[in-house]
């Protein structure tokens, strides 16, 4: 028998969706591409789901992707899953024709079959490894680095009407600027080094974090906060049963959209700054002229980001499961 | 209660930001790092390279380099999105490529286009297009596939076709997705021309800014940064007043009380 105490009941309301939370909100009205025949305004407008993903298409840094409505998903059917595998053989298989065909010439792309040897191949070695490491040490530090930054100062801006206002307008102005743009920057102070590799990473990582908090820490449900209230839980108390729980979800999804953004400063400042790594490697490559090891690394820079979105999909999809937009009609 | 509230609102907002401005203005005003120089300098610095000095060489490149790789990624991926929203199996057979090529980091790529398209803008045009037409691609085609099954019907019912369709039925039942990818193609493609032109170019402003570095001129290099960041800055205030005004009708849960 589970005991009521508040924080069970914050999470069965929670859970329960009630409040408000979540809730599809109709908003009827006109089109915006000038007057509709009037048969089209009896249908009214579309609906807007306001969710953890729509306050990340709001925060303008979501929507890049099947992750978006990731949580939305259901699972593939077979059939689904079968005519996926097709589509992927029919593209190897039509790279692979025209390679032989000669249609393109093996110098500017070599065969399909050679590229993903050479990817077995370097698989197999250590030096395709440690590069691969390379790589995510930059990402892992710079993206640890956000989160250390990023999570608490959104909770604490999301919290506080006053400081949002009052740090508004910096953070606007800072969240667009491409991280890239600092790279001069960060080369100047820390030379070509993993430093710097780590503070730019840092840099583009923290403002989707930061923004996802902020909307997360600002979008608790109603009901869950007066019950708070009632309770008289305590301050502390209340920021880690309730804020931080209703605010997950938001984070899981900033949490994706900034691994996404770490790897490609990363791998940018190792084209850049020549800090080893995946895009050091593929640089490397090309201007060796082994055209071949270059598309296997590119492949496995591919990879490399599908599974580092797949998991963080996952995690997002995990910490969302009890959000109104994941449940299954019955 | 509500406009002294918002006024309240509006002069925390300003007062905090001078202060923020004023305490980097007084900090900087003495420094004597070489990596950072006052505020003051790099403001004029600003003016002298960018009022318009260096505008035509490297600034105009740039846009037009972002321009036209923008618009045809939102056209392309309206286009393909559109016949991928309508044929099932030709989507399903899309989605795990679609999946991979949107995972890939786009810098990765770089190095494919130089050897094909060389240095010059067509190359950063043909980066910025490769990279940038997924969001809009896939959010153009989920918001099709999302439209309301009433409004199809009753765009049937009435025999509402061709251009009229287009105008009425597709394009609304697109906009607020399409809107969304258009944001988020609109960074990447900011980025990932930064990006082209410090690796490989021989104008416009990412080559402008690592170009300064290289050579110490660093209230120059700041200056470049600064630009950058006010284009990041404007372009997206750009797409979002427009996004405002187009999805006026649809906006406005999402815009309440921020």
């Amino acid at each position: 028998v589970q005991i009521l105490t508040p924080e069970v009941y914050i999470h069965y309301i929670q859970k329960m969706g009630m409040g408000g939370h979540g809730e599809p909100v109709e908003t009827p009205g006109a089109s915006p591409f000038g007057d509709p025949p009037a048969a089209l305004l009896l249908v009214g407008g579309d609906s807007a789901v306001i969710g953890p993903a729509a306050a990340g298409l709001a925060a303008g840094i979501s929507a890049d992707g099947p992750a978006t409505s990731a949580g939305r998903r259901r699972r593939l059917r077979p059939a689904e899953v079968a005519w996926g595998a097709a589509g992927v053989a029919a593209v190897l298989v039509l790279l692979q024709v025209l390679s032989e065909t000669g249609a393109v010439p093996t110098h500017d792309i070599p065969r399909m079959t050679s590229i993903l040897a050479s990817l077995g191949h370097q698989a197999g070695t250590g030096t395709f490894w440690g590069v691969v490491g390379d790589t995510l040490e930059g990402w892992g530090i710079g993206l640890a680095l956000a989160i250390a930054v990023g999570i608490p100062l959104g909770m604490v801006i999301g919290v506080n009407r006053l400081v949002w206002r009052a740090l508004r307008p910096t953070i606007e102005f800072l969240r667009p600027v491409p991280s890239v743009a600092l790279i001069p920057l960060a080369i100047l102070l820390y030379g070509n080094g993993l430093k710097s590799t780590a503070l730019m990473t840092a840099f583009g990582a923290i403002w989707p974090l930061l923004i996802q908090t902020t909307y997360g820490a600002r979008e608790l449900d109603a009901v869950a906060r007066d019950t708070a209230r009632s309770f008289r839980i305590r301050w502390l108390r209340r920021v880690f049963a309730v804020r931080l729980p209703s605010a997950l979800p938001f984070i899981a999804t900033g949490l994706r959209v900034a691994s996404a953004t770490a790897l490609i400063v990363a791998i940018t400042s190792e084209l850049i700054i020549s800090s080893p790594g995946l895009g050091n490697a593929i640089l490397f490559a090309e201007s060796g002229g082994q055209f071949t090891a270059m598309y296997a690394l590119i492949l496995a820079a591919g990879l490399l980001g599908l599974a580092l979105n797949t998991f963080f999909t996952q995690l997002e999809r995990y910490f969302l499961r009890w959000h109104p937009s994941q449940r299954t009609e019955v | 209660v509500g406009a002294l509230r918002r006024k309240a609102g509006l002069i925390l907002e300003v007062s905090v930001t001078l202060a923020i401005i004023g305490v980097i203005w007084l900090v900087t005003a003495n420094s004597h790092s070489p990596y950072i120089p006052s505020l003051g300098s790099i403001l004029v610095t600003f003016r002298q390279t960018w009022l318009f000095a260096r505008f035509g060489s490297d600034v105009v490149p740039s846009l037009i380099r972002l321009a036209v790789g923008f618009s045809l990624s939102v056209v392309g991926g309206i286009v393909i999105g559109f016949v991928l929203a309508k044929v099932r199996v030709l989507r399903l057979m899309a989605r795990p490529i679609m999946a991979f090529l949107m995972a890939m980091p786009p810098p990765a790529l770089l190095p494919v286009f130089i050897v094909f398209f060389g240095i010059g803008s067509l190359m950063k045009i043909a980066v910025i297009v490769s990279v940038c037409i997924w969001p809009v691609l896939y959010n153009a085609m989920d918001g099709l596939i999302g439209m309301e099954p009433t409004t199809a019907d009753t765009a049937n019912a009435f025999r509402i076709r061709g251009l009229a369709r287009l105008r009425y039925v597709v394009l609304p039942a697109m906009a607020p997705r399409l809107f969304a990818g258009m944001r988020t193609s609109l960074s990447i493609a900011i980025l990932i021309l930064i990006v082209a032109e410090m690796v490989a170019s021989d104008n416009g402003i990412g080559y402008f800014v690592l170009e300064s570095e290289q050579s110490y001129a660093v209230t120059a290099m700041w200056a470049g940064i600064l630009l950058l960041g006010i284009l990041g800055y404007t372009l997206n205030g750009l797409l979002g007043l427009a996004e405002r005004r187009v999805l006026r009708w649809q906006l406005v849960p999402l815009e309440a009380d921020l």
